[in-house]
């Protein structure tokens, strides 16, 4: 039985091993960095200076704006997925070509994504010519680098929509047919089946789906970077300025520590959840 | 309560023929069951009867309106699935409860009629419970009061005991049976297992690749098969043709590859006149040893001789032919040991159809 | 009462058919105008640019490829990137290999716990990640080197390796394996003939799967490797980032995204069962 033990933890130790030992020391350093330990240039002492910088007015503008995007990106990318996810649940004329166009986003590199949607969006890009032209608009809108983030939450949602949607699909697909014949046997209409049957049903889907999203965007730097506004930044952006041009990683870790434990916080939600969905399904 | 006709009833998916043409009519309080193996069109049939399906041809009546043209969650036709399909989030109180909402049923009069049904099926001590709380009799139990709270015309059910071991199985198909006749629903059960069937029904339709074989009481379905279908399918059977050679009062005189045999007239659906091909059959457990004077005698030697424990299965070659009966209790008798059996002429049924050449 | 006739039926066959029609129109429009665009303004010639209002580029040429190879390091870069994938990947393989087999056919405690773990890379947010592991790496010396890419791009692709590996293993009915044994099959045997035949499907995805992440792979790329090394995720990066030109980054923006497009198609056709559904969907 020892051996048997010693066995799966040496077959387990290369691929989780490996990925343990790089997270570990990574996460570990951040926070170290964040106490002012380990600083690999100048001295080193414990010290919750660092961490003053949270009541800085740069960083709670920094904070709100990527929660505001990370958010504003889940729910929105949901408003797509969700109906789509329902539309596409049952096999039908086109559906499968549907199906698959409908991926397509999901296999383009996210910093093509960004060039791609900026494209559009931008100043003189097609959206606003197209407005101009119908005359719905006289002056093209900023999109792109606006103060609010329009055009960051329009590449996220288009890049995330695929995404969500094969999250709930599959979430959908767990729905046997027969409690949508016995809810309508029992007389409800199509709505009353979504409503009562198949959303209640899906919700920890739906919930896994919007988690992922807001994960994603909330730590991204790539796509704020290129579509988001000059000020405020997103966390990710302003962590890399501060270690990369002002070279203090200090405070660099502290804003890496806020992420991480605000993206864990909702990995915890999603694994609890996903145990529900598990026990939901037996 | 309702009575139910189906009338000429076709229905394809795609190429595929699965329902050809079913006629069928249901009695006010009848308990009616389809039989047949699977494939064969019976939960189709009950689909339409429920409207998860359309007919392409065919009317359907509860009592005397059309319900072709109304949709499923307007019929009260109630349905029991094989799965059960009860709402995995939702309480007992609430799976039993969500038809009377659908229903807008006064919510003081929904409490009293949803505890009526879980005392029904005995299960009034568990309003609270989640389905995965439940064992699988329960849950099938907790289907059956969600399905007969809402005062259904018809209650239906596919295959309900199918997820039930079979100790259970014994014990609930009696239990609906009971509660059926109790509460006086015309039923509609569709099931594949024949033993079911003949316990469970008032009648039972035997239906095979989409059309009707026979229509009949479990007694008379098993001792008087019309179609060759139908006596192999129920029970174990001998099937073979033969000719006719001449025609007595009560009985036939029939030319069989093992010899001439009188088979008896009463029910065969149609008249045969000397010289006609026909299909006859005759169960294993109708063979007796002859005894002097009788007619219809089997002459062979035993082949095989199983022990079944209430009853010996033997395996007789008679003028090259292998026949099979049955005798109660321990036979003794030896492999390559000549016998002589018989089998009377009451028991022996005239099938309907022709012999093809 | 509600009618549910055929006609009835076919009538709402045939609206849910120009429906689902209308949204592959929309759907075409949503996915591939940015796409056109991005080829249209690749094309632009540079005699005649494209500025407001044109609806179209007054004319196209391939200058601006021919300027994209001759005046830029994306040959360069692309040679790293089409290194270190395939080293990344390999690497990969060979660590996964003996996790994924236990994540899918042993039983232990904690099973739940490291199936959770293997996908940190994937779900943790990428620069954080970067930043700090690039410390790590200026420790063991990883920093600015070409190994530390291929570690560090192996990181990052392992989830979706192990995971689908993990799907593959644990797909295998054990009835297969023991009736294999029971026709006495050794250990060798069982290898060749059960499981590398029924894993290869999901090595084959697994493999796609990690080359594209890395192909694809930016954070820690930017973070570790320059400016020693460029990849073609970093170039776009610089065209998009600090100075922003359209064409150039039109140009680099294809090179990307064509190669990964392609084969993802062709993993699709090749395999039955959705590898992405299962490696993402089932997180």
């Amino acid at each position: 039985m020892k051996s048997e033990k010693l066995n799966i933890f040496l077959f387990l130790l290369p691929g989780a091993g490996f990925i343990l030992f790089f997270l570990a020391s990574a996460f570990i350093l951040t926070i170290l960095q964040s106490l002012g330990l380990f600083t690999l240039i100048g001295e080193s002492k414990f010290t919750f200076e660092h961490w003053k910088m949270i009541f800085e007015q740069e960083f709670r503008d920094s904070f709100l704006f990527s929660l505001k995007v990370g958010i504003g990106s889940a729910f929105g990318t949901l408003l797509f997925s969700y109906p789509i996810a329902l539309y596409l649940r049952k096999k039908g004329f086109g559906k499968k070509t549907l199906g698959s166009l409908i991926k397509i986003p999901l296999f383009i590199p996210a910093l093509v994504v960004a060039f791609l949607i900026v494209n559009l969006i931008s100043y003189h890009g097609l959206i606003n010519s197209l407005l101009m032209a119908l005359g719905i608009i006289d002056e093209p809108l900023r999109m792109l680098n606006d103060q609010f983030g329009w055009g960051v939450l329009f590449v996220q949602v288009w890049k995330n929509i695929p995404f969500q949607l094969l999250i709930i699909s599959s979430s959908l697909a767990t729905i046997r047919d027969d409690l949508e014949d016995a809810a309508l046997n029992l007389g409800a209409n199509k709505l009353q089946v979504i409503g009562r049957i198949i959303i209640p049903l899906s919700i920890p889907g739906i919930l896994v789906a919007v988690i992922l999203v807001f994960i994603m965007t909330f730590g991204d730097f790539a796509i704020t970077k290129v579509a988001g506004p000059v000020y405020p930044t997103s966390m990710s952006v302003r962590m890399l300025t501060e270690a990369m041009t002002f070279q203090e990683w200090n405070r660099a870790a502290v804003m890496g520590v806020v992420i991480m434990a605000t993206a864990l916080i909702f990995v915890s939600f999603y694994t609890k959840i996903a145990k529900l969905l598990q026990e939901n399904s037996k | 309560m309702a009575r139910l006709r189906l009338v000429n009833i076709h229905k394809s998916f795609g190429e595929v023929k699965v329902i050809d043409g079913i006629s069928l009519s249901v009695e006010e309080g009848e308990f009616i069951t389809l039989l047949g193996p699977s494939g064969c069109g019976k939960t189709t049939t009950l689909k339409i009867i429920a409207g998860f399906a359309q007919p392409e041809e065919g009317e359907i009546y509860f009592d005397d309106d059309l319900v072709n043209s109304v949709a499923p969650n307007k019929r009260s036709a109630s349905m029991c699935f094989q799965s059960y399909a009860l709402f995995p989030h939702m309480s007992v109180y609430n799976n039993v409860a969500f038809g009377l909402k659908m229903k807008k049923v006064p919510a003081e009069e929904q409490k009293d009629r949803i505890f009526d049904a879980l005392k029904i099926v005995g299960l009034e001590k568990y309003p609270d419970r989640k389905p995965a709380q439940l064992s699988g009799g329960q849950q099938q139990r907790v289907a059956l009061a969600r399905a007969i709270v809402t005062r259904p015309r018809i209650l239906l059910f596919d295959e309900p005991l199918s997820n039930l071991d079979a100790k259970l199985r014994d014990k609930v198909r009696i239990e609906i049976r009971e509660l059926q006749q109790n509460l006086g629903i015309t039923s509609i059960y569709v099931t594949h297992d024949q033993a079911e069937a003949l316990v469970i029904s008032d009648r039972i339709v035997v239906i095979n690749r989409g059309r009707v074989e026979q229509i009949d009481e479990p007694y008379r379905l098993y001792r008087k098969p019309e179609t060759s279908f139908v006596a192999d399918f129920i029970g174990a059977a001998n099937i073979g043709k033969g000719k006719v050679l001449g025609i007595e009062d009560s009985f036939y005189e029939v030319e069989t590859e093992y010899g001439i045999f009188n088979m008896e007239k009463e029910g065969g659906k149609t008249s045969r006149s000397v010289g006609d091909e026909v299909f006859f059959s005759w169960r294993p457990e109708d063979v007796e040893f002859y005894r002097e004077g009788l007619s219809n005698r089997l002459e062979g030697v035993i082949e095989q001789s199983i022990f079944m424990g209430n009853m010996t299965d033997i395996f007789v070659r008679v003028k090259g032919v292998r026949v099979r009966g049955q005798m109660v209790g321990r036979i003794y008798l030896k492999e390559t040991e000549a016998v002589t059996l018989r089998v009377d002429e009451s028991n022996f049924r005239i099938l309907a159809g022709e012999v093809k050449r | 009462m509600n009618l549910y006739t055929e006609q009835v039926l076919k009538r709402r066959r045939r609206i849910i058919a120009i429906v689902t029609a209308f949204f592959i129109v929309m759907q075409l429009l949503w996915v591939f105008v940015p796409v056109i665009f991005a080829v249209l303004w690749s094309l632009v010639d540079p005699d005649h640019p494209w500025s407001y209002p044109d609806a179209f580029p007054k004319s196209l040429s391939l200058e601006q490829w021919k300027y994209v190879f001759e005046y830029t390091n994306i040959l360069r870069a692309l040679a790293t990137s089409y290194t270190i994938a395939p080293l990344a990947t390999l690497l990969a393989f060979i660590l996964s290999l003996p996790t994924a087999y236990a994540l899918g056919r042993k039983k232990f405690i904690g099973k739940q716990i490291v199936s959770n773990l293997i996908l940190l890379p994937i779900i943790l947010p990428g620069m954080v990640v970067a930043l700090f592991l690039s410390r790590v790496f200026s420790i063991l010396g990883l920093s600015q080197k070409f190994m530390g890419l291929v570690v560090g791009h192996c990181l990052m692709g392992m989830p979706f390796m192990l995971k689908i590996l993990t799907t593959s293993f644990a797909s295998i009915p054990q009835d297969i394996i023991d009736a294999a044994e029971n026709l006495g099959a050794d250990t060798w045997a069982k290898i060749r003939h059960v499981f590398i035949p029924m894993v290869l499907p999901g090595l084959f995805a697994g493999t796609i799967f990690t080359f594209i992440t890395s192909l694809e792979e930016f954070n820690l790329t930017f973070v570790i490797g320059t400016p020693s090394f460029e990849t073609v995720p970093t170039i776009l990066y610089s065209f998009l980032g600090y100075h922003f030109i359209r064409t150039n980054a039109a140009v680099v923006s294809l090179i990307l995204m064509v190669p990964n497009i392609i084969m993802l198609l062709i993993a699709e056709r090749m395999m039955k069962t959705d590898y992405l559904s299962a490696s993402l969907g089932k997180m």
